[in-house]
């Protein structure tokens, strides 16, 4: 009998999204990617700054000039926001500042998010501020799609978040777990690290290559300290129960100056990190940061 | 046709077999298993052959004589043309071994012709066709199929009331890309077609040598009104043909607009066309034609919620990005029983921008027939076995009506609905 494997992908969120699910059929497959796609579309709608009719898009707009009326489910994202800027040390920063006389932005600290539960409002306190969900986003959907694998009582499941965000539930169908490796960047399809997933999440962060070389974009991690592009080429990869502290810290890792890395991880008991340096095109070298 | 020839078409036929798959040669391409099936050594009886007059022997006539030349049932028995140097070279290129003529209806009194293949200007398709399919023959007739819609009609009528095949040259409804394009499109690879761009661009005069002035219309015929209606009758009507096959419907309602902007030489056709093409279902093609620019050349482009094709190209664009090779490696895993490593944990993956979308080809190899060679193998075997696919007729027929009605649309500057009286079922 020719076992029950369930495959289905979609572009969302500026990424690709890829669904694995190991003992499910073709019917019940499409009903739970159906959801799964619903609630993605719902979240880029919602937190997305590059869509112009996005609701963040209008919190940008008007944060600063008055409150702005959210939901129950903003005030539990930006409270998270900022919570994760204070377990960080500042270097989880969802904020930023148009610096017009260098052309680029700078973080200008998430402190400047003023949020009201009593009256569901948010403003920014610095005007020149914008909020910037990349490094949340992704993070915050795949624990939104474990609610949904859970609700419909999925035990296995591989999902992939532009290869950079991974939940993994339950075990591949042949191993007692899942093997994720950390791709090398410049030799597609060789890893230089493998987490074993079982019912947690990986994220990395870093550049991106193709095809053997790297990709610049617009929105590069930012140095808080400076205000600069990080620049050496290296990874961060971070295995934790919830995705969202993976995404959150790999992100923040990646910017934390060097001293400050134990310091942040001490504050996430159950998470693991590694850092890729690259000496070269070749030559990798791992530090398991925990 | 020689050994080396002989080689070669069945070369060509295998190909076409392998590169377009066996779905397709059953569905659309039927004759092709016959042809795949022939002994190469079996020398045809005269019985066997078809014998076939051309008529009209200018630059298509000729290249359509080239084709058939490799088709071994097809034997050509007399050739037609009223233009002397035509008329030479029909005999020339026939080795003087056919009956030439100057009238057409001398050839058509010939009993033992079976079928007569059409390649005047434009003007002249319809009552050559008409007295060819009452006199008994077969006829393949040149695209577009008429001057006027009436003559289309009435062109249709006498093959239905003769019971002669009748088919008309739209070599893209041959042309195993197409065919191929029309199946992924039938499958649902683009959801359902929204939109639809054709064009058809040169950057040239259009003009034929004249040996002297008074030959100027004879030779130039498809700048003149009377003639033709130039790009519409010669170049659009296969573009339209092919998004009306696309689309599964035939236009109901086209608005355009025209001039001579470039090439004041005298002409009396458009040297550039511009028109709006509405289906039933809503969806539009948007077709335009010029001849004072080449830069975006010819192409047919259907686009859908999943994806676009451009045909003339003969690719695919999806609309969703490919899955990520690590998965892939994954799926492969699981489905051979392997527990190994997935090679995924870069940074986010991020999409190439529209202008570096490569997309597929719809086939893996180029056949270098546009459809011709094999709308000629068509016809033999159409003739040979009395029979042709009746939806072959509705779409040469609608692609002819909506190019018509596209010029005059433009020339009388409204909006034109087809007229019940034009419809055929």
């Amino acid at each position: 009998m020719k076992e029950s494997l369930y495959h289905n992908h979609f572009a969302g969120m500026g990424t690709r999204f890829d669904l694995v699910l190991p003992d499910m059929d073709t019917v019940n497959g499409d009903e739970v990617f159906r959801q799964i796609k619903a609630e993605t579309d719902r979240l880029e709608k919602k937190l997305s700054r590059f869509l112009p009719d996005s609701e963040l898009t209008y919190i940008n707009q008007h944060a600063a000039k008055n409150p702005v009326k959210v939901d129950q489910e903003w005030i539990t994202i930006l409270e998270a926001c900022n919570n994760y800027y204070v377990s960080t040390y500042s270097c989880f920063d969802v904020t930023l500042q148009q610096n017009f006389e260098k052309d680029h932005y700078k973080l200008s600290g998430a402190d400047n998010i003023v949020i009201d539960k009593n009256d569901a409002t948010v403003r920014f306190a610095n005007p020149g501020i914008k909020i910037d969900l990349s490094g949340f986003g992704k993070g915050y959907a795949l624990d939104r799609v474990n609610d949904i694998l859970r609700l419909h009582d999925v035990k296995n499941a591989l999902v992939s978040f532009g290869e950079s965000s991974i939940l993994a539930l339950g075990k591949h169908p042949h191993g007692n777990h899942w093997n994720v490796g950390v791709q090398h960047l410049f030799r597609p399809g060789e890893n230089v690290f493998v987490f074993n997933l079982e019912n947690n999440n990986m994220s990395t962060s870093g550049m991106l290559a193709r095809n053997g070389k790297l990709r610049y974009r617009k929105t590069a991690l930012i140095n808080p300290v400076n205000g600069q592009p990080v620049e050496k080429i290296r990874t961060i990869s971070v295995k934790s129960a919830k995705a969202i502290d993976a995404e959150v810290l790999s992100t923040a890792l990646y910017v934390s100056p060097h001293n400050r890395k134990k310091k942040i991880l001490s504050n996430f008991p159950e998470s693991e990190a590694i850092e890729a340096v690259y000496i070269n095109d070749e030559k990798v070298s791992i530090f398991v940061l925990k | 046709m020689n050994k080396s020839e002989q080689q070669s078409r069945r070369e060509f036929i295998r190909n076409v077999s392998l590169v377009t798959g066996t779905s397709v040669v059953a569905s659309s391409l039927p004759w092709m298993n016959a042809l795949a099936n022939e002994n190469p050594d079996q020398t045809l009886s005269p019985s066997d052959k078809i014998r076939l007059g051309i008529i009209g022997f200018g630059s298509r006539g000729n290249l359509l004589l080239l084709h058939m030349k490799n088709i071994p049932s097809i034997e050509i028995v007399a050739v037609c043309d009223n233009y002397p140097p035509h008329f030479d070279r029909a005999k020339e290129m026939t080795n003087n071994k056919t009956k030439a003529f100057v009238d057409y209806r001398k050839l058509l009194e010939i009993k033992d012709i079976d079928a007569v293949v059409i390649a005047t200007p434009l003007n002249e398709h319809a009552h050559i066709t008409i007295n060819a399919l009452q006199a008994g023959k077969h006829v393949f007739c040149e695209k577009s199929m008429a001057r006027i819609p009436e003559d289309c009609l009435a062109m249709v009528n006498t093959h239905r009331e003769t019971g002669k095949i009748l088919q008309i040259g739209h070599q893209r409804m041959f042309n195993p890309k197409y065919i191929k394009a029309m199946e992924f499109i039938r499958a649902g690879q683009l959801g359902n077609i929204t939109q639809m761009r054709a064009f058809w661009h040169r950057n040239n005069d259009w003009r034929r040598p004249v040996p002297s002035p008074e030959l100027e219309k004879k030779i130039n015929w498809r700048l003149y009104k009377e003639f033709s209606c130039g790009l519409m009758t010669e170049l659009a009507s296969h573009q339209i043909q092919v998004a009306n096959w696309a689309l599964g419907e035939f236009p109901d309602k086209v608005m355009g607009a025209g001039s001579i902007n470039y090439w004041k030489d005298g002409r009396e056709v458009h040297d550039n066309v511009n028109l709006v093409y509405t289906y039933p279902c809503g969806t539009q093609l948007i077709y335009d034609s010029c001849t004072s620019n080449k830069h975006y050349g010819l192409e047919e482009q259907i686009m859908g919620p999943k994806g676009t094709m451009e045909l003339e190209a003969g690719k695919m664009f999806s609309e969703t990005p490919p899955p990520a090779p690590g998965i892939l490696h994954l799926l492969n895993n699981i489905e051979q029983k392997v527990f190994d490593t997935i090679p995924l944990g870069g940074a986010s993956w991020v999409p190439d921008s529209p202008s570096k979308n490569k997309g597929e080809y719809i086939l893996n190899e180029d056949l270098e027939d546009d459809g011709t060679q094999l709308e000629m193998e068509a016809f033999a075997y159409s003739v040979k076995n009395n029979e042709i696919d009746p939806e072959h007729i509705r779409q040469t027929y609608y692609a002819s009506i909506a190019a018509l009605l596209g010029f005059m649309a433009i020339e009388e500057e409204k909006v034109i609905t087809v007229p019940e009286e034009l419809k055929i079922v």
